[in-house]
C-alpha cells in the first residue's frame, strides 16, 4: 500500500515574526501551521524571540559602501552618458609630474591637468553636462595622497552628489554629499583607482586615476 | 496603539518606501537602520562548513532582499515590526544558503516521553508517547514541547498563549497530561488486543 507523503507546512516569515513578538493568540495560525510549529519550528521561534531582546549594533560604513558598490554600481546606471577619462600622476616627484594627461573617452570638452602655485598639487577640470567637476590630487606625507572632488553646477550652486573610489572593482570609500560641493578622500596609497561621481540622476563622470610612486 | 509605536510605524513605512523606490541615498539609510539586523540574523546561524564565511551569508541575505524586485519586502503587510520581519527572512535565507553546501543530517525520529514525565508513564506507555502526542490538538503539542522539551518558563508560556494567570498554565498542563495518559493507555490496549487477534488467527 502506498503511503501518501506528508506535506511540509512552512509558517510564513511575517507570521513567525508575529509569533515572536505577540504570541500564539495573535498570529492566527492554521491547524497545519500549529502542527509545523510543534514539530520543529519552535527552535526558530526561540532564536527570533531572543534576538528581539538583545540590542543591534549598526553596520559600519565600509560594509554599507560594499553593499552599494556590489548591488547598486553607479556605472551600471548611466555608463552611456558618463564622461570617462584617465589621468596618471607620479607622486614622489617634486613638483608632481603628470604622466598621462586627461583624455576624453567620449565626446565633450577636453580635460587638462593643470598645476597651480603648489608644486604638490595637480588639478583637473572637466565639464560634464551641466556640471563642472574639479578633481584635485595632493601629495601628503608617507607615500600617501588625497583626492578631492568639487562639483558645481553651471550657476555655481552647491549640489548633492556621491563620489565613490574603487580599486580593482571594489569600493574603497564612498562619500555622499548633501547640498555641498566638496568631497575628499585622504590617505590614499599609490595604485590604480577609479573615481566615479554621480548625482541623483545618474553617473556623470568616471576617472581612472593612476598614482605612481 | 501608543503615540510612540505610531511614530515608529510611520518611520518604518517611510524607510521601507525609500528602499523600495531604489533611490540610492534612501537605500543607504535603510541599510544604516536595518543592516545590523541582517548581520545579527546571519551570525545566529551556526556554520559547519569552513568554506562559508559570515560575509558570504550576509551578502546572500542582502541579495535575497533585493531579488525579484525586492519581492520579500513588498510582501510585508506591517503586522509586526519590520526589524523582526527582516531578521526572520535573513536568517531563513542564511540557513538555506548554508544548507546548499552542507545538507542537514537525518532528522532523529525518536520522541519518547520527556524526562519530567517518564515517572508518570509506564515503560510500555512511554513507547507510545509520540503517537499519543500527535493525537493531541496542535496547540497542546506546542504546549508540551515548550514546557517539557524546551523547558520554557511558566511566564514565557503564559505570554505566548496570551493567558492571563499562571494557574491557567498549570491547569492546562494537568489536563494535557491526563489526556496523554488516556491516549497512551488506549494505544497500549489497542496494540495488545491486535496482537491477541493475530495470534488467534494463526
Amino acid at each position: 500500500m502506498s503511503q501518501r507523503k506528508k506535506k511540509l507546512t512552512v509558517i510564513s516569515a511575517e507570521k513567525m515574526a508575529i509569533l515572536a513578538e505577540k504570541g500564539l493568540h495573535k498570529a492566527r495560525l492554521t491547524k497545519a501551521e500549529k502542527v509545523a510549529l510543534a514539530e520543529g519550528a519552535l527552535d526558530e521561534l526561540y532564536v527570533i524571540k531572543e534576538s528581539i531582546k538583545t540590542p543591534t549594533s549598526p553596520l559600519d560604513r565600509q560594509t554599507i559602501d560594499n553593499i552599494m558598490a556590489t548591488f547598486f554600481p553607479p556605472i551600471g546606471k548611466s555608463t552611456n552618458n558618463a564622461f570617462m577619462m584617465d589621468i596618471s600622476v607620479k607622486m614622489n616627484q617634486t613638483p608632481m609630474k603628470v604622466v598621462k594627461n586627461a583624455i576624453d573617452w567620449m565626446s565633450g570638452s577636453p580635460a587638462f591637468a593643470q598645476r597651480g602655485e603648489d608644486p604638490d598639487k595637480i588639478s583637473v577640470y572637466k565639464e560634464a553636462g551641466k556640471f563642472t567637476v574639479h578633481i584635485e590630487i595632493c601629495k601628503s606625507c608617507d607615500r600617501r595622497s588625497s583626492i578631492s572632488v568639487i562639483l558645481t553646477d553651471k550657476a555655481k550652486r552647491k549640489t548633492s552628489f556621491e563620489a565613490t573610489l574603487f580599486q580593482n572593482g571594489m569600493c574603497v570609500e564612498s562619500i555622499h554629499v548633501t547640498k555641498n560641493s566638496f568631497a575628499s578622500f585622504s590617505g590614499i596609497l599609490p595604485g590604480a583607482y577609479s573615481l566615479r561621481v554621480s548625482t541623483k540622476k545618474g553617473e556623470i563622470l568616471s576617472v581612472n586615476i593612476g598614482l605612481e610612486e | 496603539m501608543s503615540e510612540d509605536s505610531k511614530k515608529e510605524k510611520e518611520r518604518e513605512k517611510e524607510l521601507l518606501k525609500g528602499f523600495l523606490s531604489g533611490i540610492e541615498p534612501k537605500v543607504r539609510i535603510f541599510f544604516q537602520e536595518y543592516g545590523g539586523i541582517i548581520q545579527k540574523a546571519v551570525s545566529s546561524v551556526g556554520i559547519k562548513d569552513r568554506s562559508i564565511t559570515n560575509n558570504d551569508l550576509f551578502m546572500a541575505a542582502v541579495e535575497n532582499l533585493l531579488k525579484d524586485d525586492k519581492k520579500s519586502l513588498r510582501q510585508f503587510k506591517g503586522k509586526c515590526k519590520l526589524s523582526t520581519y527582516i531578521y526572520t527572512i535573513s536568517r531563513r535565507c542564511a540557513i538555506e544558503h548554508a544548507q546548499q553546501r552542507v545538507p542537514p543530517g537525518p532528522d532523529p525520529d525518536t520522541l519518547c516521553a520527556p524526562d519530567a514525565l517518564v515517572n508518570q508513564f509506564g515503560v510500555k506507555e512511554n513507547k507510545m508517547f509520540k503517537i499519543a502526542l500527535q493525537k493531541c490538538k496542535p496547540w497542546e503539542q506546542i504546549f508540551i514541547r515548550m514546557m517539557f522539551y524546551d523547558e520554557c518558563s511558566t511566564m514565557e508560556i503564559l505570554d505566548f498563549f496570551g493567558w492571563k494567570s499562571e494557574n491557567t498554565v498549570y491547569s492546562q498542563k494537568n489536563k494535557i497530561i491526563k489526556k496523554l495518559k488516556t491516549y497512551t493507555k488506549r494505544l497500549q490496549y489497542l496494540q495488545v488486543s491486535e496482537t491477541c487477534h493475530k495470534e488467534k488467527r494463526n
